[in-house]
């Protein structure tokens, strides 16, 4: 995004960060009328989810890869990084909660704080050598970091299991003070996705707060113009660096759940499900973080659908995801949200 | 010792791969500006077409002229269609459209000659042992790769440095604006950029055949690699690519010898090394 344009000097100067927003806003960014909206968005969602996913596992999976991928818009949508390495946080996020509640306690309440907080300080050592340089540079290097993640997946046998994966993780419980609950994906998992439920909406109210934060305008200001943001007196690193910190925390918040669902952390090649959660959010749409969460909620049912007809579904994955990025780069919920009011205002003009 | 010397050089006939791809990453990245995703699966569809082509005819030495023909046709017709309306756009959506294609090409390729793999024949004129002297005899064929590397690698700076048509390209590499302004027809030179790059790709396609065979995600476990030779060369430099190539190649090859656990990571660690004590790479322009 080198800005080849001599206008962009000349512009008046941006004093704050309500300035820098508006100049975020005003190049075509998230409409903002559906900033808090999302949360009831999201609760519909879960309810249609509910009600309409036959099969238990899959809906609490969309809950999980959901909120995996509105983490990862944060820094592909509102920050303009794409990471191709946001299976990294997510793999690892499973390991560290199934090795807690194998090893330590069966408490969800600890394997989740173990999974989540430790990946944010993982997260703030591989930012700061992912962000030396942004861009495609950016890209490259968190691809490069997932693959370093899995071969130590893969050869530290005695702790991750290996190819085989970690398997065994035993149901959790979780306390609540007045209750305690059993989290068996299995035999209970109504439980489970309410649960799961609860905590999704929790952080998705978060990520919301933290894009409506003045650092989260600052964060779409230096998508627009980096030099700009920095002009205006912005440690444009650190903001992006806190970025990276949160979308990895609530990677790995989605990773521990996903283990505790499964009760098994399994070793996929890296760039398969980096890939997956990046085809999530340009499915959806870039430009909210609803999008995301609709885009995997619509994948994990395209892929649910078509791999019963076909073993090469992921050809017709790859085929939709290059019409998107040609055709429709503002995502399905984009389309909804700009492209067809504004046909309807063209036709109601029209009469 | 033995061992070391003959690991060294299959480390340097890996490198001399690696070059292939990473040269044409950075050529593409340099002038089109963005980095192709699809390369590596490109890659992988020009190593399956030479493993039709050889056996057909039995040998690879047609496979070795008409494949990257092939390839560069295919990379400008990808370029005229599915690239070209992403010039002006985001950096990052011509990034995300090339990873879709890998998907496409992926899928496409185990559709149609199943996720086995497939075996490459040798060329029989090259199946002979040579003797350099270094205790253990080397396969003539991987010595007539790092030759043909070589020459392609050599063939590419010759066309940048001394013909017109290169020129253009690297002036283009720093300015497209001004060279536009000049009334050159840049669109014409991305495309050729592109099916240049990717042929290149495709050439590395046909040596790695009969090496290693061909497996629908070569192309994936290889283009990590490619990236990772770009950042440590220093993105958009020439023999900064050549040299980090070599480099990662015998490093992975060397580690295999003597810690094999860790040759997978190693060139990671380099990479992270480089990024932070020297974060334009080995050979890169500040």
């Amino acid at each position: 995004m080198t800005d080849l344009s001599p206008a962009g000097a000349k512009d008046a100067p941006v004093t704050d960060a309500a300035a820098a927003v508006t100049l975020a806003r005003a190049t075509g960014s998230a409409p903002a009328r559906w900033t808090w909206g999302q949360i009831g968005l999201l609760v519909v969602l879960a309810v249609v989810v509910l009600f309409t996913v036959p099969n238990p596992s899959l809906a609490i999976g969309m809950l999980i890869f959901g909120l995996w991928a509105a983490g990862l818009n944060l820094l592909v949508g509102y920050g303009g990084l794409v990471s191709f390495g946001h299976a990294l946080p997510f793999a690892y996020g499973g390991y560290a909660a199934g090795l807690v509640l194998k090893n330590v306690t069966t408490s969800a309440w600890v394997a989740l704080f173990v999974a989540t907080v430790s990946m944010a300080l993982l997260s703030a050592l591989i930012g700061a050598v992912c962000l030396r340089r942004t861009e495609v540079y950016f890209s490259m290097l968190t691809l490069a970091f997932a693959q370093l993640g899995f071969f130590i997946a893969l050869q530290w046998n005695d702790v991750t299991g290996g190819d085989d994966g970690l398997a065994g993780v035993p149901v959790s419980t979780l306390e609540l003070g007045f209750t305690t609950l059993e989290l068996n994906g299995l035999r209970d998992p109504l439980t489970f996705f309410l649960v799961t439920a609860v905590i999704v909406l929790l952080t998705f109210a978060a990520l919301i707060l933290f894009t409506e934060s003045p650092m989260g305008r600052v964060l779409q200001a230096i998508r627009e113009s980096e030099e700009r943001a920095r002009g205006c007196g912005y440690n444009t690193r650190l903001v992006q660096l806190v970025t990276f910190i949160i979308a990895g925390a609530v990677a790995g918040l989605a990773g521990g759940l996903f283990a505790m669902l499964n009760n098994f952390v399994g070793l996929q090649p890296y760039w398969l499900l980096s890939g997956v959660v990046l085809i999530m959010v340009i499915l959806g749409g870039r430009s909210s973080l609803f999008g995301p969460f609709l885009g995997a909620v619509l994948y994990l049912m395209l892929e649910s659908t078509l791999s019963r007809y076909t073993d090469s579904w992921q050809f017709f994955v790859g085929a939709i995801f290059v019409i998107c990025v040609l055709l429709f780069p503002q995502g399905l919920w984009g389309l909804l949200t700009t492209t067809v009011p504004h046909l309807l205002r063209r036709t109601r003009g029209a009469r | 010792m033995d061992q070391l010397l003959s690991q060294l050089v299959l480390g340097i006939v890996s490198g001399a791969l690696l070059v292939l791809l990473a040269l044409g990453l950075n050529l593409i990245f340099g002038l089109l500006e963005f980095i192709n995703f699809s390369h590596g699966a490109l890659y992988m569809v020009g190593a399956y077409l030479t493993s039709y082509l050889a056996a057909a005819t039995g040998t690879i030495w047609l496979a070795l002229l008409v494949v990257p023909i092939a390839m560069a046709l295919i990379g400008a017709a990808l370029e005229r269609t599915v690239i070209r309306p992403m010039y002006g756009r985001d950096q990052v959506d011509a990034l995300l459209l090339t990873f879709g294609l890998t998907y496409i090409l992926i899928e496409g390729v185990r559709y149609i000659a199943g996720s086995g793999g497939r075996r490459v024949k040798g060329p029989e004129l090259l199946a002979f042992q040579v003797d350099l002297g270094l205790g253990r005899p080397v396969p003539a064929y991987l010595l007539f790769v790092v030759v043909a590397v070589a020459l392609v690698v050599g063939g590419l700076w010759l066309f940048l440095q001394k013909t017109n048509v290169g020129l253009i390209v690297r002036a283009g590499i720093r300015d497209h604006i001004m060279i536009r302004a000049l009334g050159v027809r840049f669109d014409r030179y991305r495309t050729l950029v592109f099916a240049i790059g990717i042929a290149v790709a495709g050439v590395a396609g046909v040596l790695t055949g009969p090496i290693t065979g061909v497996y629908p995600e070569m192309g994936a476990d290889i283009l990590i690699l490619a990236f990772v030779v770009v950042v440590v060369g220093g993105m958009g430099s020439f023999w900064g690519a050549v040299v980090a190539g070599l480099l990662i190649g015998v490093l992975v090859s060397v580690t295999t010898l003597y810690a094999s656990v860790y040759a997978g990571i190693v060139p990671f660690i380099l990479m992270i090394l480089v990024m932070t004590f020297r974060p334009r790479g080995l050979l890169g322009a500040t």
